[in-house]
């Protein structure tokens, strides 16, 4: 075997203990015989994969963990519980959780859509003023100006009617 | 990582806020330690160790016991660290890949800082330093984790060749780091060897 393809094999396969027992041995015989390539693994071994193994465990600062409770205290307020419990309460199901959620999402937008389409007596406040606001400007427009200061006018009737 | 029993998992689970901090206590290091090692600065490090106890707080509740705890924590913190570290890095993945495909990138200053450097821990960020995310993730997997091939690629999602390959271009480019070192202490040897009688 060509020294170029042990290589390539040293400096992964072999060295992961990821290589089948035969082809191992193909490479520990090619070893055995060729002193470049057995110092070619020991540099392997020396700069690629002993420094990690002595590596340490460290240890965060405590502010990280002052950090996550912060940050568990704000998401534990109501809106957020609420999801979470949602959360949980899918999880009871058999199905899995995103499939249940995007079912939830899917109900949700059904009976948005039902209830816009039912026939109701209910006037949305924000299209009220706003009607009310386009009559105004359309009457402003046509040079009417009784609508004007309608709150004053009507201060203006009841001092007159207190007056007698 | 210290053992963490069942009970404790269930409990901080169910809201229970002393068994959470104590699975803190007991798995914050670890969990540090891995995103140091893929992100290589305490600042992002300290960063990912917190997104992942949050995920963890959100998520205890569903753990169904299918695999050890280690392992799925270790696939939470290990993505997390990745993902931060693609998003802080400046240049694109591409972009990181096509610098490293030569091993001679690695520059002479680098050289000096490994060879200045007196501990093993400042060694080794200059090391991690001259890989990119995607390879420092595969090494810290295997060297620090014990994964093999096979467990990296489903821990990452990606194709167990490219686990090869990345690993393989990691290694080259630490052994180009490290060859001046390698070369200093052989001729170190064979000065000790001919002194002998």
């Amino acid at each position: 075997m060509e020294c170029k393809k042990v290589r390539d094999q040293l400096i992964t396969e072999y060295a992961d203990e990821e290589l089948a027992s035969d082809k191992r041995l193909v490479i520990d015989q090619h070893l055995a015989a060729c002193p470049d390539c057995r110092e070619f693994f020991v540099a392997v071994q020396k700069t690629t994969v002993t420094p990690f193994r002595e590596a340490a465990t460290l240890k965060p600062d405590d502010v990280v963990w002052q950090r996550i409770q912060e940050r568990v205290a704000k998401k534990e307020s109501w809106g957020a519980r609420f999801w979470e419990r949602m959360d949980i309460f899918i999880s009871r199901f058999p199905l899995p959780v995103p499939l249940m959620r995007a079912a939830f999402v899917t109900a949700l937008i059904l009976v948005a859509v039902v209830l816009a389409r039912w026939p109701s007596g209910y006037v949305d406040p924000v299209y009220g003023y706003m009607s009310e606001q386009m009559t105004f400007m359309e009457e402003l427009g046509a040079g009417n100006t009784d609508l004007m200061n309608g709150d004053l006018k009507d201060y203006d009737v009841m001092f007159n009617e207190m007056l007698g | 990582m210290q053992e963490i029993e069942r009970e404790l998992i269930v409990k901080a689970g169910q809201g229970d806020k002393g068994a959470f901090r104590e699975i803190y206590q007991k798995a914050s290091g670890y969990v540090y330690t891995l995103a140091y090692r893929v992100t290589n600065t305490k600042h992002d490090a300290e960063e990912v160790t917190q997104d992942v106890f949050l995920k963890l707080h959100h998520s205890l509740c569903f753990f169904k016991f299918e695999a050890s705890f280690k392992t799925w924590l270790y696939r939470i913190a290990v993505n997390t660290a990745l993902n931060h570290a693609k998003k802080r890095s400046r240049v694109t993945t591409r972009e990181v890949e096509e610098a490293f495909e030569d091993p001679a990138t690695v520059t002479q200053p680098d050289v000096r800082k490994y060879l200045a450097a007196e501990d093993a821990e400042k060694k080794l960020k200059i090391m991690l330093d001259q890989l990119n995310p995607d390879q420092r993730a595969c090494i810290v997997l295997r060297e620090i984790e014990d994964r093999n091939y096979r467990e990296i690629a489903q821990s990452l999602g990606i194709n167990i060749n490219t686990v090869r390959s990345r690993i393989k271009r990691a290694r080259e480019n630490l052994m180009a780091l490290g060859r001046a070192q390698f070369s200093i202490e052989k001729i170190n040897g064979q000065l000790d060897q001919s002194k002998s009688p």
